[in-house]
């Protein structure tokens, strides 16, 4: 997965592509390509699951955020 | 003023003065009703809101006497919402409530429900306004006090559930008669920041501690969110206001933190799910163009110069069948024909005759005798089956 992708639009990403794969319009070259795209997507989501660890951050008095 | 006033004039001006002031719109009064007279055939209620000292005209009219969940009683205390205004023909003010609820003890309490109706009148609580909670938040917003046990709650669930989110504390006093200022503060904040759901949450504690979520700052902070809040401020028993204002209560920190996210294992099935139908989708479309493919072969193949070929060279074959056929039929005919023929050719050979023991006789010219060509002393031939010979005419008797 491309590093500039977050989980979530990665999510959104493969929902998208599994409904282009469903759609027997879309040709086979393009499912191919989609198909490559969403299985990558779909191993990098997984490998993101398995390793997140949780980001905390807090408000300081000038409205800032702060790693705690 | 100078000039004199008919009565009607007087109370007109009074009538037109008392709806300007906005003060006197959209007032909560707490008081207790007496004289109640509810009329039958129009719904309408007219009544009295009494206090200790004072008196105040009232009436209620029936379509938003239809709305009231009780029934309202003399010696109810009650608090009713609804705007001064003069009636005219009696040349008296009164309050035409709009709203109106029982009360129980305490100021406190009636404060609050006087507030509940107001901010249930400018739509706080509407259902229809309430925000959609993201499913899979990235960012999410927690206003609570920092040293707050809620807070490790919250933390502790969305660790679990979902590391892969952000979350982002927005700190701020619970306690204290400045905790509405600091709330309300710490949820602008938070909505400044781009979270998709903001939690408001709190440790326990008495009911006292609760008061700052029932303020109208804190209540419309929530109300203008353009987040979706969480509220999990009441606990279970004592809902707060801010609950109400929220796009979803929670009844504990725990339960506001589960509504926020979705649980990794969900995220996985989620993931499989996609990875199924991109697999069964993907497998169609193979199958699918395969059969197309097929297809499309067994069209070129039957058009192809060697299917062709064969094809003529069947033609062929079967023109050759037929001509050796019709010919060989032709023969058979020839051969039945001939050898009819033949049979009866050899019906009529002399020979057969002689083969039967007769025998031919000749004169000298080789004619076959006859009693004009024949003398006696001439020489015959006589012709047998297997012998010719010669003989001589001893006499000719003519029969």
């Amino acid at each position: 997965m491309k590093n500039d992708i977050s989980f979530e639009n990665a999510m959104q990403r493969l929902e998208e592509i599994t409904k282009l794969l469903e759609n027997p319009d879309v040709t086979l070259d393009e499912s191919v390509e989609l198909y490559k795209e969403g299985v990558e997507l779909s191993a990098a989501c997984k490998t993101k699951l398995d390793n997140a660890r949780l980001s905390v951050t807090a408000l300081d008095y000038n409205n800032n955020e702060k790693e705690i | 003023m100078s000039s004199v006033l008919t009565v009607s004039q007087l109370n007109r001006y009074v009538g037109f003065k008392l709806k300007q002031d906005i003060k006197l719109r959209s007032v909560a009064i707490s008081g207790e009703i007496s004289n109640l007279s509810a009329h039958y055939k129009t719904g309408h209620l007219f009544f009295t809101l009494k206090d200790e000292t004072s008196a105040l005209k009232a009436v209620m009219f029936s379509s938003a006497a239809a709305n009231l969940r009780f029934m309202p009683k003399d010696g109810m205390k009650v608090i009713a919402l609804g705007n001064i205004e003069c009636y005219e023909r009696d040349g008296v003010y009164q309050i035409v409530c709009a709203s109106m609820s029982p009360i129980g003890e305490g100021s406190r309490s009636a404060e609050l429900e006087a507030l509940k109706q107001k901010l249930t009148l400018l739509g706080v609580f509407d259902e229809n306004n309430k925000k959609r909670i993201p499913e899979a938040p990235k960012k999410i917003g927690v206003v609570t006090s920092p040293d707050a046990a809620a807070l490790q709650d919250v933390l502790s669930i969305i660790e679990r559930r979902y590391p892969i989110a952000k979350v982002m504390i927005s700190p701020t006093n619970v306690q204290g008669d400045d905790a509405p200022q600091s709330i309300k503060k710490a949820i602008i904040n938070a909505d400044s920041k781009d979270c998709d759901v903001i939690i408001i949450t709190r440790g326990g504690g008495s009911s006292e501690n609760l008061m700052a979520f029932n303020d109208e700052r804190v209540v419309m902070a929530v109300y203008n969110c353009k987040t979706p809040v969480i509220s999990a401020v009441g606990h279970e028993t004592d809902t707060t206001l801010c609950d109400y204002a929220a796009d979803m209560r929670a009844p504990t920190p725990s339960a506001a933190a589960e509504i926020a996210v979705p649980k990794t294992d969900n995220l996985k099935g989620i993931l499989n799910g996609y990875n199924l139908r991109m697999q069964s989708a993907m497998d169609r479309k193979m199958s699918a163009y395969s059969i197309a493919l097929t297809r499309l072969k067994n069209t070129l193949d039957s058009h192809s110069p060697e299917k062709r070929l064969d094809a003529l060279s069947h033609k062929l074959e079967m023109l050759s069948v037929g001509i050796n056929r019709s010919i060989s039929t032709k023969l058979i005919g020839f051969e039945a024909s001939l050898s009819e023929r033949y049979s009866k050719l050899e019906a009529l050979n002399p020979l057969g005759v002689l083969n039967r023991g007769f025998a031919v006789v000749k004169n000298e010219g080789g004619s076959i005798i006859t009693k004009d060509n024949v003398a006696v002393g001439d020489d015959i031939k006589i012709m047998t089956k297997d012998m010719e010979l010669t003989a001589k005419v001893g006499s000719v008797t003519v029969m």
